[in-house]
């Protein structure tokens, strides 16, 4: 499971398990198998994982497991089978008026016009990797590479929360505003976290988002709900 | 048990109810919080007899003034720096005392103080969110903000005795010695030259500086394989090579991931020296392997746990 991984313990109480330095899809599917199997092991009271693009951070409570145990038991987990879920959701995504801002300006970049790149952006499912940087804030992979963009040299003004951006080959679903080297190209009426809610957070990570187009009308009535009801499971695979 | 309240009558910025920190929700993107000392946040608690991550009020460099509505409640307070001024008597940390209805408690940052901890003998009637009752100052997770005005109802315990006790701050001693780091994630993409430059001179914290990260003076890095990578997890101490070379400190209000590449990460028995390092004053870093940092962190939580032991004179 981990063949090839470099394991390195970045602190006295974290594990770090690297796959890969680069966005791929088989090292990403090896981060999501070893947390799915070490969340289901005997140890996982003892720790919290977190998967990102290319590696697993473990952090262990080093009162409670030594790190040459933990290792022993990673290396238990090689021969674990483990089934992972991911379900299907369809998310509604204004590209109409202030939702859209930086649409225009894309578009340009990319030289196609505004349709093009918003189909482009609908016709394939967009996975999402990780959550990171704030409470909700998802970022998504899948992304067509016609649709690549340089980061801005200089940030643009704060992007409103629930802001669907690509930058670097990825998108981004946020959950706060700030000034950001990302371009904005629509906006989900979804709140991407609550702390009250249950879940806080729509998706799971490794889930399957499949985008679709929303009116600016539709968008403001549903905007600011915690309502999951927006939301459409498609199914899980 | 009748509820008394704590008044908060004086509250800059930078104070903070604070546990031990969340911990479950970091793959949702939730960072844990906690204390910025989590030692003298731990010996505020245990002078108390209370458990180690018990929540205790957060005190930053602009100082803390409050009171009580009735009744008496046992106080403990840790942090270096700090004078706390309760009616005409001056105490300072680590110390255990009492607040009695109609004094007003005053903790005066001396100069370079930093972070300190007021616990309390009670039960504070909040609720946790997310399991915790940390505030995080950059996500704005929080049970309750402390600002003047601010009431917080509490059921008090009966006082330990006796009632008002110095202790001794074990990290006194070795105020000059090192700040011990091991590397990180991304040491692999720093030369020799960078990973020895790190250690060569002095550093000190840049004036700026919040709960979220430390700024290091006097030290210029270059990663060999550039300073965009993809972004993985982080954790509280990780020196982080942004593309303009300065390195900065990953503090407890850091975000669960991060896009630059680390080199380095303080080792947790100097976490707190670090966090109380007031901007300007000249440190030396030092390269440590995991064995005796681990060993270092084990023998300083062996201290705080036998704090009865390090009772001064009263």
């Amino acid at each position: 499971m981990f063949q090839a991984a470099q394991l390195k313990f970045i602190n006295e109480e974290t594990l770090l398990v690297e796959f890969g330095e680069t966005l791929e899809d088989d090292i990403y599917q090896r981060v999501l198998n070893l947390d799915a199997a070490l969340n289901g092991s005997i140890i996982a009271r003892h720790l919290e994982t977190l998967p990102t693009f290319r590696s697993l951070m473990i952090r262990f409570d080093a009162s409670e497991i030594a790190p040459d145990a933990l290792l022993l038991s990673l290396a238990d987990l090689n021969s674990v089978q483990v089934s992972l879920n991911s379900t299907r959701w369809r998310v509604p995504i204004c590209f109409e008026g202030e939702c859209a801002e930086d649409l225009s300006e894309a578009a340009k970049l990319l030289n196609m016009p505004e349709d093009t790149l918003i189909s482009r952006l609908l016709a394939h499912p967009l996975r999402l990797y990780m959550y990171g940087f704030a409470p909700g804030f998802a970022y998504l992979g899948g992304l067509d590479e016609q649709l690549t963009l340089p980061r801005r040299k200089d940030p643009r003004a704060p992007m409103p929360v629930g802001a669907l951006m690509i930058a670097g080959g990825l998108a981004s679903i946020t959950s706060v505003s700030m000034p950001t080297g990302w371009y904005v190209l629509g906006q989900t009426p979804l709140a991407m976290f609550s702390a009250e809610r249950e879940p806080m957070v729509p998706f799971a990570v490794g889930d399957e988002l499949h985008l679709y187009r929303i009116s600016l009308n539709n968008f403001s009535s549903m905007q600011g709900s915690d309502d999951l009801g927006m939301i459409k499971q498609l199914g899980s695979q | 048990m009748t509820t008394q309240h704590i008044l908060i009558q004086r509250a800059p910025m930078g104070v903070s109810l604070q546990d031990a920190g969340r911990s479950g929700y970091l793959r949702f993107g939730v960072s844990a919080a906690g204390p910025m000392d989590w030692a003298r946040h731990e010996m505020a608690n245990r002078m108390l007899g209370k458990p180690a991550a018990s929540t205790a009020i957060e005190v930053g460099p602009a100082g803390l003034g409050l009171s009580l509505d009735e009744g008496e409640l046992q106080i403990s307070f840790a942090g270096p720096g700090f004078v706390l001024k309760l009616d005409e008597r001056s105490l300072s940390g680590p110390v255990r005392a009492v607040l009695r209805a109609g004094q007003r408690l005053e903790i005066i940052p001396q100069r370079g103080a930093m972070w300190g901890y007021l616990g309390f003998l009670a039960d504070l009637k909040l609720p946790a969110l997310l399991g915790s009752q940390a505030e995080n100052s950059v996500s704005r997770l929080s049970v309750k903000q402390i600002r003047a005005g601010v009431r917080l109802g509490i059921v008090s315990k009966p006082l330990i005795q006796p009632a008002c006790q110095q202790f001794m701050d074990p990290f006194i001693i070795e105020e000059s010695s090192p700040i011990g780091i091991l590397p990180s994630s991304q040491y692999d993409h720093f030369s020799e030259e960078m990973k020895a430059a790190l250690i060569e001179n002095p550093v000190s914290i840049a004036n700026r500086y919040d709960r979220m990260a430390y700024r290091l003076e006097n030290v210029r890095l270059i990663s060999e394989q550039g300073h965009d990578i993809l972004s993985d997890g982080v954790t509280m101490g990780a020196i982080q090579v942004p593309g303009d070379g300065r390195p900065f400190i990953l503090m407890a209000d850091h975000q669960p991931t991060g896009g630059y590449p680390k080199i380095a990460c303080v080792c947790k028995a100097d976490l707190p020296r670090l966090a109380q390092m007031s901007p300007g004053r000249a440190f030396e870093l030092a390269w440590l392997n995991l064995d005796l940092a681990t060993h270092r962190w084990q023998s300083t939580q062996k201290q705080l746990e036998s704090l009865a032991a390090l009772k001064g004179t009263q």
